[in-house]
């Protein structure tokens, strides 16, 4: 099941999240707020170990949302969790190589790839705060 | 800030907005649309669009430091090949040079500081006024001749 906020819609997986980002811009600061709000409620609602960002969806990334993704890496890895972005168009892609950022995050082409390293079975439970 | 050396211009825009970024979007919007029925590429149209949203972001929040008293005064060109646009605020202006390198591996831990090289990156042209209040931005078509 599902749960769907205004930028993103959120899938549950077993000791984490999927996040769908599902609006393809987030353009002026009130949006990347809202954005920001939504990404810090899921992690409130789903406790999640990993959270798996797809962006299949984004085809504009404006630094402001560049800035809150960097601000998750680091308040997740902190907190001995992890993020993972895949999905990512190569204009995207580029923003990130350009920002040497391409290396730092975890990149992966899709979800199951992400899965695989950032939750191998039977590592993870299913949280249930 | 002058342009100088101008090639012949098929479009102009001219606008005075106030420090208000929505009215920052719906110009972009303007922009975008027009490259786009100019029939310039995705990607170059993707560059102007993340370099302009930049540029316009910085002169409202850290030039006019959102004081809806400041405007900032917009003004841009189009050829068959160049795309330019001068962005000059009502703040104190910076050091554009003074800005650390966000790609050190010491900062990029840091959330800020990756618009301007974002720019340089993206963009064929970036020039700031000596004030630091103002910005040239130039972008030529993908394929053509510089």
């Amino acid at each position: 099941m599902s749960s769907t906020f205004r930028h993103v819609e959120v899938r549950p997986i077993p000791g984490g999240v999927v996040i769908y980002c599902i609006r393809p811009r987030i353009l002026d600061n009130s949006e990347s707020h809202e954005f920001g709000e939504e990404l810090r409620s899921i992690l409130r609602l789903f406790h999640p170990k990993a959270v798996i960002l797809n962006l299949r969806n984004v085809v504009f990334l404006p630094t402001a949302v560049l800035s809150l993704l960097v601000t998750l890496k680091v308040r997740l890895e902190k907190e001995g969790r992890s993020l993972a972005l895949t999905n990512l168009r190569p204009e995207i892609h580029e923003v990130l190589r350009i920002a040497a950022l391409d290396r730092w995050f975890q990149i992966f082409p899709d979800e199951a790839d992400a899965l695989a390293i950032l939750l191998p079975s039977g590592q993870c439970s299913l949280s249930s705060e | 800030m002058r342009s100088s050396g101008n090639p012949l211009w098929i479009w102009q825009h001219h606008r005075i907005l106030p420090s208000i970024l929505s009215e920052a979007g719906q110009l972009l919007a303007e922009i975008t649309g027009e490259l786009h029925h100019r029939g310039w590429s995705e990607r170059d149209v993707f560059a102007i669009q993340l370099a302009v949203e930049e540029a316009l972001v910085n002169a409202i929040k850290h030039g006019n430091r959102n004081d809806p008293a400041k405007t900032v005064t917009v003004t841009c060109w189009l050829s068959q090949d160049l795309f330019r646009i001068e962005i000059e605020d009502q703040g104190e202006g910076f050091d554009p040079d003074a800005v650390p390198d966000p790609t050190s591996p010491e900062r990029l831990e840091e959330p800020t500081g990756r618009g301007i090289m974002l720019m340089r990156t993206f963009m064929s042209k970036v020039a700031y006024n000596s004030k630091g209040n103002g910005v040239v931005l130039e972008k030529r078509r993908s394929g053509s001749a510089v």
